[in-house]
């Protein structure tokens, strides 16, 4: 969207909050690669060829919201964006930075994942509002992403304080319509007062700490007037349910579903921490019951019902629903999963002793064929991934082994090697890098009579975001450890942002590279370099031998993604990969279908009747795995015909 | 069809790579400009490595609805893959749902792999007539391979919705539309494809 | 009876009695291998595989039980044979290396000459690290020549040799490589292509393998980086393995060897490769002859031909030695049960080679 006029525009949530910061008057847009808050710095990238902003890609969140708070103090607006795990990263950070004055805004965007949708853990961040004392507010559509953004840095800069916007999954991807607002002019000059240090040393943190505190009580007061936060409904409601987010809309929408908008009203909380108290207090007064619908975590939940608590005598008996009484929850509980219309619908249901219509036939019928008709979907490694080959050979190499040994990995498009597309390998994966850290922990187990190797796999991304320092801590606490780091020059699973590993940084300078087996050269450590794919012998054997020696161990599997490259090329891929019918052995005993049943690549068909393998040719980037490893050469590689 | 009281929900699925969010962005562009209030409800990421996918598409005259369908209200399925199809079927489908269905299987890798067996189109078909009020398979593929791009597939399936008949959005919003979100490399043949698209439900079904 | 991979895999490979023959891998993609290492990496659902089939450590099908010995099947102390006898080659040591008589290497000269095969598979050592090759023509036969301790997967590279339709090979193996031999030869299956043939099986006779790891740490502690020119193991009571290099003698303790022995060798109950159409080894106290067992008409025709070739010389062996010999192979099978015994493990494998215990009893 680059029209500049006051329209409407069909906006992704993250494009809303994107276009928020640009509204905002902000500088400097910073982050790390999370699903599913990578699009808002995508989109500052494109904002920032025609505006003066710097937009950058960061190795880690926690390095991010540093620079980040850099052009912060010296007086320029910035924002840092991040999924819930980026979070944690840049934690220790933001309980700290929270302590001094900030004199440019500072906006810090957290897109929670509940599902999770595409994550390795579910996790509410609200939390980290509480513990660092800093406002948070929750849109709960397009539009709203944009003014809070807007406002966030705003109000951040007024205050001196941090502040979070918290998004999730479904909004952050969801579309809706939003109007555009005009861009403001070029900030002032940066500068940073050196009369005026920011340290945090324990006497002064007191004193800030305290600061803080009060801070934060003005702001709860601000919050209580802010029109966030509003009350649709009866004039006098007896059924209140108090939302936050999407929640608000997954409310509305069940009570206009059960038609019950004259006895329910919904109280809209977008201002979620420090909690507007008056406004709470003034609806909590009216109703008799109430039902919080939040996201992931009883957040809300918990923290009105200490307002109840300290106001219990002022505020009448109030009957609590929530997740904490288990009336609101999913197939598995509450505080398990997404929030839907359908969960709300199913507590309302519920509490208002409303019947259930009974199971249709339609859903009976539609039951019956999905249990003999409807097959999963697996996902799988793109045809001509690197991947393929690297878990292949660390597969091979494990099993001529022969000791139980497994691989350790984390987050990625090679988090798919828990799957069959990547023939089951990765046996532990958590969150980024940690395959690194615990490898270097099993190596220790050896004294202690544990023979099993274990292998740590990671990607180029995750090397520079968490990897370098389980690196140095192996060599230096003197693991026997191997690492392998899938190299394929980019972060794929997140939609092709750029690394340290690329060409190019996000801004399109080269000289950025920074190849992972110098930093392991220089600290000592083994190295080896090779395409996985090139020669998949070599490439066994060599995982292979590196098994069997002592000290830590790197293999850089590096060859570029396959789809990557097929975005970025001009032109259309000429060499594939073809089946030679009458070489072919299909099932019989020397073969089995090995290349589309074992190897697995999308591209390898079968077709039963005629006993033979075929390869689809739109889905082939002639990366010759299958030319290699098929036992009759039945396949090789020709120039596809050019109509 | 008139839009209900709680307005359309219309579901675009397919397989990772086959273009439904174009197609919903497009859609929910033209129900937009048509003064409607609209929520697109999509994921991101994890859906290149084939996998199953699903654009929620929801607009209404009144108040902004959340982003995905509620279970067994869908009113307007388009499916790229005759599979998909009856997977959004089995959680979202109703008695009255309406659906415009491509129909080219995508074999998953697990019957590539041997370890499952894709249901028998006919079959297929029979259960997919039963799931539906109305239903029109067409050969959108076979479009797409003709006009030399499979890539357009999600423009002819939007034509055939079009044609169809099953929402009431005006042709011209689509065009206007697809010039205007599309990159000008591609905009004629979309706009060929979703031209085709329509003729392709139009003609005898 | 129809058995493949999955019940290879349940019975032998990957267990403790997989002798690292090699007669399983290159067959197909699923099986792989490195150095002496053998593993599978795929699920194969074939129902008769030929893995299983020629497996030297697998039941045979009913019908053939009784023309295969060794591990397979009990016909006394050194399998069934035609005739034995005390021979040397004929060629100089400065045209090739011989461990003992070099009878094995004037065997396959004189196959070569004669077309019963066009192509030899034997094997060759870097440092004494054995790896198969294919050879073509009489210099790869006489770069093969010298005992390796350490275990080669041999056939797996005649099964990568057989896939030329073209070829006819001769292939010299241990009795464990002999036996998948035999067993291809008389169960070959369904092969789905026209494929070439083995046409010569050459036994070396064998008490144990070290596996190639095993090997590595010995050379590495006791030999370091020195070329080995030669490596013996002279008769009880020495009980010491001795090193050759160009500059000198290493002595190793023999027991420090045995330690990296293959659990594989400890069940093993062929000492003369019973499989083979001919078993070569060496002659106690004779240092420059092999004894040499025919148990095939084909063997017999082949060193017939050869000692017309004047390639080989023969002799009667005497019977002190041939009773000897039949005592130290007893004394392996005996050996070999009593360790199956003890290992109680629930490999089919174990069961069967109990039994053969009270056939020996009988005969002795």
């Amino acid at each position: 969207m680059n029209s500049e006029k006051s329209e409407l525009a069909l906006l992704m949530g993250n494009e809303a909050i994107a276009r928020g910061a640009l509204e905002g008057g902000v500088s400097y847009c910073t982050g790390y690669p999370g699903n599913p808050s990578s699009e808002i710095i995508e989109t500052m990238f494109s904002y920032g060829k025609d505006h003066d902003i710097k937009v950058e890609w960061a190795v880690n969140e926690m390095v991010a919201l540093e620079a980040a708070a850099a052009f912060s103090f010296s007086g320029l607006r910035a924002m840092v964006t991040m999924k819930q795990n980026g979070i944690n990263v840049c934690s220790d950070f933001l309980t700290t930075v929270c302590m001094n004055e900030l004199k440019g805004g500072l906006l810090l965007v957290v897109c929670d994942d509940p599902g999770p949708l595409t994550s390795s853990n579910e996790e509410d961040s609200r939390h980290f509002a509480k513990i660092a004392q800093v406002p948070l507010f929750e849109p709960s559509t397009s539009q709203e992403a944009k003014d809070m953004a807007k406002w966030g840095l705003e109000f951040s800069e007024e205050m001196g304080v941090p502040c979070i916007l918290r998004s999730v999954s479904r909004l952050s991807h969801g579309r809706g319509g939003v109007k555009l607002g005009p861009v403001p002019e070029r900030r002032g000059q940066p500068s940073f007062d050196i009369k005026k240090p920011l340290v945090g040393l324990p006497f002064l943190v007191t004193i800030h700490h305290g600061t803080l505190l009060k801070k934060m009580k003005r702001i709860q007061e601000i919050f209580s007037q802010s029109s966030f936060n509003s009350y649709h409904g009866p004039q006098d409601p007896r059924f209140l349910i108090v939302a936050t987010g999407l929640g608000v809309l997954q409310a509305r929408e069940a009570v206009d579903i059960l038609d019950l908008s004259d006895k329910v009203g919904i109280l809209k909380v977008g201002t979620t921490w420090p909690l507007p108290t008056d406004v709470i207090k003034r609806y909590l007064k009216q109703a008799g019951e109430v039902l919080f619908v939040e996201e992931i975590d009883p957040f809300l939940e918990d923290h009105v019902k200490v307002i109840y608590a300290e106001n219990g005598s002022e505020l009448g008996e109030v009957k609590f629903f929530g997740k904490n009484t288990g009336d609101i929850g999913g197939s598995h509980g509450p505080g398990v999963g997404e929030m839907t219309t359908d969960i709300v619908l199913d507590a309302l249901q519920r509490i208002f002793k409303i019947r259930k219509p009974e199971e249709s036939s339609y859903k009976k019928n539609v039951q019956d064929i999905a249990s003999k008709m409807l097959i999963p979907r697996e996902l799988s490694f793109c045809h001509g991934c690197p991947h393929r080959a690297s878990f292949f050979a660390i597969k091979a190499a494990l099993e001529l082994d022969g000791r139980k040994g497994f691989v350790v990995g984390d987050i990625g498009c090679y988090g798919l090697a828990a799957g069959a597309t990547g023939y089951n390998q990765i046996k532990m994966l958590h969150c980024m890098g940690s395959g690194m850290g615990n490898v270097s922990g099993f190596s220790q187990l050896q004294s202690f009579g544990f023979d099993q190797p274990a292998v740590a796999v990671v990607g180029d991304s995750t090397f520079y975001h968490a990897g370098l320092p389980a690196l140095v801590n192996a060599k230096f606490n003197q693991a026997n450890a191997l690492f392998v780091v899938l190299d394929n020059s980019i972060t794929a699973m997140t939609g092709f942002q750029v690394n340290p590993a690329s060409p190019y940084n996000g801004s399109g300078e080269p000289g950025s590279y920074i190849p992972a087996e110098a930093i392991a050269q220089a600290m000592g450590i083994q190295t080896t370099v090779l395409d996985p794919v090139e020669d998949i012998q070599k490439a066994i054997e060599t995982v292979y031998r590196n098994l069997q020696e002592e000290g830590v161990k790197l293999i850089v599997f590096r060859r570029v993604c396959s789809t990557y490259e097929t975005k970025e090329s001009s032109s259309d891929q000429l060499i594939k990969a073809k089946v030679d019918p009458e070489k072919c052995i299909g099932e019989v005993c020397g073969c089995d279908r090995f290349c589309s049943k074992v190897l697995g690549c999308p591209g390898i068909l079968y077709d039963e009747e005629k006993g033979k393998a075929y390869i689809r040719e739109d889905a082939c980037n002639g990366c010759s795995l299958c030319v290699q490893l098929c036992p009759r050469q039945a396949i090789s590689l020709v120039e596809r015909a050019v109509e | 069809m008139s839009l209900g009281r709680n307005g359309v929900n219309l579901i675009i699925t397919g397989v990772g790579g086959q273009g439904n969010v174009l197609a919903a962005r497009l859609l929910a562009s033209v129900a937009l400009a048509e003064g409607y209030t609209v929520t697109v409800g999509d994921v991101y990421g994890l859906t290149q490595r084939g996998g199953s996918v699903a654009s929620h598409v929801r607009w209404t005259e009144g108040k902004t609805l959340p982003p995905l369908v509620p279970q067994n209200s869908l009113d307007v399925l388009v499916a790229f893959e005759p599979l998909e199809a009856l997977r959004i079927l089995t959680q979202f489908g109703k008695e009255d749902t309406v659906a415009v269905v491509n129909d080219a299987p995508i074999m998953p890798i697990g019957v590539q792999a041997g370890r499952f067996t894709y249901p028998n189109l006919s079959d297929l078909w029979d259960a997919l007539r039963s799931l539906t009020k109305q239903i029109r398979l067409v050969g959108a593929t076979a479009v797409s391979q003709r006009l030399g791009d499979i890539q357009v597939l999600n423009m002819v399936m939007t034509g055939a919705l079009l044609g169809s008949g099953f929402v009431t959005l005006k042709k011209d919003g689509f065009e206007k539309t697809i010039h205007s979100v599309v990159s000008r490399k591609y905009v004629d043949i979309d706009l060929l494809a979703f031209r085709e698209g329509i003729q392709l439900v139009k003609g005898p079904s | 009876m129809e058995k493949g991979l999955k019940e290879l895999k349940e019975e032998v490979l990957g267990t403790e009695i997989c002798t690292g023959c090699g007669t399983c891998v290159s067959l197909c993609p699923n099986i792989i291998s490195i150095e002496d290492r053998i593993a599978a990496i795929g699920d194969c659902r074939v129902a008769s595989g030929r893995c299983y089939r020629y497996c030297p450590r697998t039941v045979p099908l009913p019908e053939f039980e009784d023309r295969l010995f060794g591990d397979v099947g009990y016909r006394g102390a050194v399998g069934p044979y035609l005739k034995y006898c005390m021979a040397q080659s004929t060629l100089s040591d400065k045209q090739a290396s011989f461990q003992y008589g070099g009878v094995v290497t004037s065997l396959l000269l004189q196959a070569l000459k004669e077309g019963l095969m066009n192509c030899a598979v034997v094997t060759r050592a870097v440092s004494n690290f054995p790896f198969p090759v294919t050879v073509f023509h009489p210099k790869g036969i006489l770069s093969a020549g010298r005992s390796k301790f350490a275990l080669s997967p041999t056939n797996k590279e005649t099964n990568a040799s057989v896939l030329n339709a073209g070829h006819r090979i001769g292939v010299v193996g241990l009795p464990c490589q002999s036996t998948g031999l035999k067993k291809r030869e008389l169960m070959p299956g369904e092969d789905a292509h026209p494929e070439g043939k083995v046409t010569l099986n050459i036994g070396l006779f064998c008490t144990w393998a070290v596996s190639q790891k095993g090997w590595r740490s010995i050379v590495n502690q006791h030999v370091g980086k020195a070329t080995i020119k030669k490596i013996d193991i002279p008769p009880p009571p020495a009980n010491i393995m001795e090193i050759n290099t160009i500059k000198k003698r290493i002595v190793i303790p023999l027991d420090e060897v045995k330690r990296h022995v293959r659990s594989a060798c400890q069940v093993c109950l062929d000492m003369t490769a019973e499989n083979a159409d001919l078993s070569v080894g060496m002659v106690e106290g004779r240092e420059k002859y092999n004894t040499i067992i025919v148990r095939t008409e084909l063997g017999e025709s082949l060193l017939e031909s050869a000692v017309k070739s004047k390639y080989i010389k023969i002799a009667p062996l005497d019977d002190e030695r041939w009773r000897h010999l039949n005592k130290a192979s007893i004394n392996k099978k005996k050996r070999a049960i009593t360790e199956a015994e003890k290992r109680k493990g629930s490999l089919p494998y174990y069961e069967r080679i109990i039994r053969v215990r009270e056939k020996i009893e009988k005969e002795i």
